[in-house]
C-alpha cells in the first residue's frame, strides 16, 4: 500500500512538471503545422542591420574581451547549478534505496554548495545581458526579433526555478521519510526539468549564431516558426554534449571541496566522511567523462555536415592548434582520474591482486598521450623545412592525423575504463560459480576491443579513403563502449552475493587529493578552451552567414592571447568557487560563546 | 604552510602550465576580410591576376581546402584550363559551361556540377560537392572577384586568360552579389545553341564536334516536330552509329522563346 | 583442459560479435565491406 501510495505521488509531480512546461515551451504549437510562407510576406519582413565599424559602441577597452569574460564565468556557474541537482537526486534516490544515510547527507551538502553559486549565477547572467546590450545592440536587435518571445519565457523559468530549488534545499529535513521523501524526490526531479529545459533554451542562440535555421540567410528575415529556429542542425549535439559535460564537470568541483574539506579534517570520521564524498564525486565525474568524446565527435560531425569550411577551419584551419592543447588538457584529466583512482586502491586489501596492471595502464596513458599531442601540420621556417626534409616528419607526421589520434584516445578511455574496474572489484570477493567463465569472457573482450580499435585506425586510417577513414572512428567508439557496456553489466551481475572486504575510508595519501584539485582545473580550462572554439568558428560573422561582424575585434586572436583570456577566466572561477565553498563551510560554523558574556 | 596556499599554489601552476602551453605553439593571428577600394580605370590585367591570386589565397578562403592535403583536388598543382576541358568533356558533367572561363565561373556557383571522384559528400555516391558556393555567404565572393580568381586560375600555368577587365563605376571590391531574378535568356539561336552547350557535341553554329549527329544539314532529314522530340525526349529515336550519351535535362533549362528559337533555326540548317 | 575449452570459446564468440559489429556499424554509414574487411563497392 504504502508502495503503491510512493509511486503514485511521484508520478503526480512528474505529470505536473510536463504539464508545467510543455506549454510554456512552445512544444504543442511546435508539434502543429510547419509555418506557410508567401512572397509578399518575406518581402514585408524586417531585414536585418548591417552595423559598420563606427556603429560599434566602444567603452575603451576591448568589447569582446568584457563579453568573453562574463560569458565564460557565468557559464562556469550555470554549468556548476544544472550539473549539482542531477546527480544529487541520483544520490538522494540511493539513499533511500539502500536506507544507507550517509547518501543522503552528502546530497545535501552537495545543494548547499551549489546555493550560493546560483546566485552568482544569476548575478554573472545579468551582467552579461548588460554588456551585450551595451557593446553590441544591433547584434542583440536582431537575436530578440528572431527568439522573440522566447526570451520572456526563459525569464519566467528562471522564476519556476529559483522555487523548486529553495523548496528543495529547505524542505530537505522537513520532508525527510517516507511518502514526504517521495514528494521531495519528486521536486528534485521537477528541478532537474526546468533546469535542463533552461540549459536546452540558452543553448539555441549559442548555435543559432552558429548554424542559423528558420531564417531567410540573404536577408536574415524570421521566416520559421520559433521550434524551427531552435531546432538547428547543431542543437541537439551541444544539448547532448553540455548536458553530460555539465555533469563531469559538476562532479569534479565538488570533488575539489571532499578533497579540501578532507585535507583540514581533524578527525578519524571526518577523514573517512571526505573520502567517501571525493571518491564519490570523482566517480560521478569520470562516468560522465567517458562518453564525452563520443559526444564532442557527433557535434563535430555536424559541423562538417553543417559546412565543410567551418568544419575545416576547426579542425584544419586556423583553430586546429587548439585540439593539440586539448590534449594536453584531456591528458591530464585522465592521468589525474587514473591516479587518484590507483591511489585510492590503497583503501582496500583487495586491491593487491591487481596492483601490477597499473604500470600497463600508466605506460598506455602516457604513449596514448603522447600521440595525441603530436601535431601534423606545422608552420616551418624554410630551414626547418628543409631539417625536417619536408613539410611532415617523416615518422611522426603519420601520428598527426586523426586515426592515430582516434586510437590513442581510444585506447586512453578503454584503459581508464579497466581502472574504474580493477577499482571496483578491489573491494570484492565475487563468490558466483560462473567467475572464471565471465572473466575469461571480459579479458577477450579487452584483447578484441584493443585489437579492433588498433586494426581499425592503422588499416582505414591509412591505407583506404577519406570516407573509409572517418567512418571507421565509429567502428573504434563502438569498440570502448562495448568494453564499458560489457564491463558494467558483467560485473553488476558477478557482485551479487559477492563478499565485500572492508574499505578503510581516510586511508589515502594526501598526493591523490591534489588530484582532485587538478580534474576540476584542467576541466574548468578545457570548458574555456573548448568554448572557445565554438564561438570562433564563425570567424568574422555574430551570425554566420547572416550577419557579419564588423567590430573592431572581427579576428580570431592568437591562440596565445585566447589562452591569457581563459586563464583569467579559470582563476576568477577559482576564486569564486573558494568563496562558494567558504560559504557553504561558514553556514555550518556556529562560533561559541565565550565564557562571561550574555547574561549574568 | 596552510592548505589553502597549498592548493591554491597546485592550482595556479596547473593552470600557468596550460597557459605556458598556449604560448609556446605558433601564434597567428587570423584576418577578418577589409573592404578594398579598386580603381577599376586603373586595372591592368597583371594586378587582376594578382587580384585573383589573393583571394584564391585568402577571402575566397579556397586553399582550406584546394591544396595538397587530399581533401579537394590540389588546384595550384595541376594545370587548371587542361582540366577544365577534360571535365566538359566527361560524361558525368552535368553543366552548362562550354569553355573552361564558363566551367571556372559555373564550378565556383554551382558546385556539383561535377564532382571530382572520392571527393563528394558522403553517401552521395560522388554526386553532391561539400564545396560551398562562392559566390553566396559565408564567402560571398562578387562577379568581379570571381572573374579575378577566373583570371588567376587561366594564368597561373601559363595558358591565355580569356577573362575582360571589369568595368563600370562600382569602385568597390566587396559587392552585393545577388542571384539574378530571372534567367538571361539568350537574344538569338546562335547564341541559345552556345548557352546550351549544343556545339560541345554537335556540328553547328560553326562547332565540328564529331561526338553526336551532324547539326548542319538537320533541317534536311528531321521535321520541326522531329527536332524537337529529340531535344525534348533525347533517348526516343537515337540516330545510327550514335551512342546514346544525350543528356535527357537538357531541356529542361530551355525556356519556351528559347526552345521555339532552336526548333526554327535548326529546322533552316540544311546543309551548305 | 576446461579452462582452455573455456577461453578460446569466447575468444571466438567475442571475434565472431565485433566482426559482425564492425560489417554493421560500417553497412548502416552506407560504406560496405567486403568479407574480408576491405571497402566493397
Amino acid at each position: 500500500m504504502k508502495r503503491i501510495t510512493n509511486i503514485s505521488i511521484f508520478a503526480a509531480f512528474i505529470l505536473l512538471a510536463i504539464g508545467l512546461i510543455a506549454p510554456k515551451f512552445g512544444l504543442l504549437e511546435a508539434l502543429a503545422t510547419t509555418t506557410e510562407i508567401n512572397a509578399e510576406s518575406i518581402a514585408e519582413l524586417i531585414e536585418i542591420s548591417k552595423p559598420t565599424r563606427a556603429d560599434y559602441p566602444s567603452i575603451g577597452i576591448s568589447s569582446r574581451s568584457v563579453v568573453w569574460i562574463l560569458a565564460q564565468l557565468h557559464l562556469f556557474l550555470a554549468a556548476f547549478v544544472l550539473a549539482v541537482p542531477l546527480f544529487v537526486t541520483v544520490i538522494e534516490w540511493l539513499g533511500v534505496k539502500t536506507k544507507d544515510d550517509r547518501y543522503d547527507d552528502m546530497a545535501h551538502e552537495f545543494m548547499k554548495i551549489s546555493m550560493t553559486a546560483y546566485s552568482l549565477t544569476a548575478l554573472f547572467g545579468g551582467a552579461l545581458a548588460f554588456a551585450l546590450f551595451l557593446l553590441y545592440p544591433h547584434l542583440m536587435d536582431y537575436l530578440f526579433k528572431v527568439f522573440d518571445s522566447q526570451v520572456l519565457i526563459y525569464a519566467l523559468l528562471f522564476f519556476l526555478e529559483s522555487a523548486i530549488l529553495y523548496a528543495y534545499y529547505y524542505s530537505w529535513d522537513a520532508m525527510r521519510y517516507g511518502d514526504r521523501k517521495w514528494a521531495h524526490l519528486s521536486l528534485g526531479l521537477l528541478l532537474n526539468v526546468v533546469g535542463t529545459t533552461l540549459l536546452l533554451v540558452a543553448n539555441a542562440w549559442a548555435t543559432f549564431m552558429m548554424a542559423p535555421s528558420g531564417v531567410d540567410i540573404a536577408t536574415g528575415a524570421v521566416t520559421g516558426s520559433i521550434w524551427e529556429i531552435m531546432k538547428g542542425p547543431l542543437w541537439n549535439p551541444v544539448n547532448l554534449h553540455r548536458f553530460i559535460a555539465n555533469i563531469a564537470f559538476g562532479g569534479a568541483i565538488v570533488g575539489a571541496y571532499a578533497a579540501y574539506k578532507f585535507l583540514s579534517s581533524r578527525t578519524k570520521e571526518e577523514k573517512a566522511h571526505y573520502d567517501w564524498m571525493g571518491y564519490t564525486s570523482n566517480f560521478i565525474a569520470i562516468l560522465a567523462f567517458l562518453p564525452l568524446p563520443f559526444a564532442g565527435y557527433w557535434l563535430m560531425a555536424e559541423v562538417y555536415a553543417y559546412s565543410q569550411q567551418m568544419g575545416i577551419t576547426a579542425m584544419g584551419g586556423i583553430l586546429a592548434w587548439l585540439f593539440i592543447v586539448q590534449a594536453v588538457l584531456i591528458g591530464t584529466i585522465l592521468l589525474a582520474a587514473n591516479y587518484y583512482l590507483w591511489s585510492g586502491m590503497s583503501r582496500v586489501s583487495g586491491s593487491k591482486r591487481y596492483q601490477w596492471l597499473i604500470k600497463y595502464i600508466a605506460v598506455v596513458l602516457v604513449t596514448g598521450f603522447l600521440i595525441w599531442v603530436t601535431p601534423h601540420t606545422l608552420i616551418l621556417s624554410a630551414t626547418e623545412v628543409a631539417t625536417l626534409g619536408g613539410s611532415h616528419h617523416k615518422l611522426l607526421g603519420p601520428l598527426g592525423i586523426m586515426p592515430a589520434k582516434n586510437i590513442a584516445v581510444n585506447l586512453m578511455l578503454i584503459f581508464t575504463f579497466l581502472s574504474f574496474q580493477l577499482y571496483r572489484r578491489s573491494d570484492k570477493e565475487v563468490t558466483v560459480s560462473w567467475e572464471n567463465k565471465a572473466n575469461a569472457v571480459m579479458v577477450v573482450i579487452y584483447v578484441v576491443a584493443i585489437a579492433n580499435v588498433i586494426f581499425a585506425g592503422v588499416y582505414y586510417g591509412y591505407f583506404t579513403n577519406t570516407v573509409y577513414k572517418v567512418g571507421s572512428s565509429v567502428m573504434q567508439v563502438a569498440s570502448t563502449l562495448v568494453v564499458i557496456v560489457s564491463g558494467i553489466v558483467i560485473d553488476t551481475l558477478m557482485f551479487r552475493g559477492a563478499k565485500i572486504l572492508p574499505s578503510v575510508w581516510g586511508q589515502v595519501s594526501t598526493r591523490s587529493q591534489y588530484a582532485l584539485f587538478a580534474l576540476p582545473v584542467a576541466f574548468t580550462w578545457l570548458m574555456a578552451l573548448m568554448g572557445y572554439v565554438r564561438s570562433s568558428v564563425r570567424t568574422h560573422w555574430h551570425v554566420y552567414t547572416v550577419m557579419k561582424d564588423n567590430s573592431p575585434d572581427n579576428y580570431i586572436p592568437t591562440i596565445g592571447h585566447a589562452g591569457n583570456m581563459m586563464t583569467f577566466a579559470t582563476i576568477s572561477f577559482l576564486l569564486i568557487v573558494l568563496f562558494v565553498f567558504w560559504i557553504a563551510s561558514l553556514s555550518n560554523t556556529k562560533q561559541i560563546k565565550p565564557i562571561g558574556e550574555g547574561n549574568a | 604552510m596552510p592548505n589553502i596556499v597549498r592548493v591554491l599554489g597546485f592550482s595556479l601552476t596547473i593552470v600557468l602550465f596550460f597557459t605556458l602551453v598556449a604560448n609556446i605553439l605558433p601564434q597567428v593571428e587570423g584576418e577578418a576580410p577589409v573592404d578594398k577600394k579598386v580603381d577599376l580605370s586603373a586595372l591592368t590585367m597583371d594586378t587582376f591576376i594578382d587580384m585573383g591570386e589573393d583571394i584564391f589565397k585568402g577571402k575566397g578562403t579556397c586553399t582550406l581546402c584546394h591544396n595538397n592535403m587530399g581533401r579537394a583536388p590540389d588546384i595550384l598543382a595541376f594545370d587548371a584550363v587542361a582540366t577544365a576541358n577534360d571535365r566538359l568533356s566527361n560524361s558525368k558533367y552535368k553543366g552548362n559551361a562550354v569553355d573552361p572561363q564558363s566551367y571556372f565561373l559555373e564550378s565556383m556557383k554551382d558546385t556539383s556540377m561535377f564532382v571530382v571522384e572520392g571527393f563528394g559528400q558522403k553517401g552521395s555516391n560522388d554526386t553532391i560537392s561539400p564545396m560551398p558556393a562562392a559566390n553566396k555567404p559565408p564567402i560571398g565572393l562578387s562577379n568581379i572577384e570571381m572573374d579575378a580568381v577566373i583570371a588567376f586560375l587561366q594564368s597561373k600555368d601559363g595558358n591565355d586568360v580569356t577573362v575582360t577587365l571589369p568595368t563600370g563605376d562600382t569602385s568597390q571590391l566587396q559587392q552585393k552579389t545577388e542571384e539574378p531574378a530571372l534567367p538571361v535568356l539568350a537574344k538569338t539561336a546562335e547564341e541559345a545553341v552556345t548557352k546550351f552547350a549544343c556545339t560541345a557535341c554537335h556540328s553547328v553554329a560553326g562547332s565540328k564536334s564529331l561526338i553526336g549527329p551532324d547539326l548542319s544539314d538537320i533541317g534536311t532529314r528531321l521535321s520541326k516536330s522531329e527536332i524537337l522530340e529529340s531535344i525534348v525526349y533525347p533517348s526516343a529515336v537515337i540516330a545510327k552509329g550514335f551512342p546514346p550519351i544525350m543528356p535527357a535535362n537538357v531541356a529542361d533549362k530551355i525556356s519556351p522563346i528559347e526552345l521555339r528559337m532552336l526548333v526554327d533555326y535548326l529546322s533552316n540548317q540544311k546543309g551548305e | 583442459m576446461n579452462h582452455l575449452i573455456v577461453w578460446i570459446v569466447a575468444l571466438i564468440v567475442v571475434l565472431l560479435v565485433f566482426y559482425g559489429l564492425d560489417h554493421f556499424i560500417m553497412s548502416i554509414q552506407g560504406l560496405p565491406l567486403n568479407l574480408n574487411m576491405t571497402p566493397a563497392g
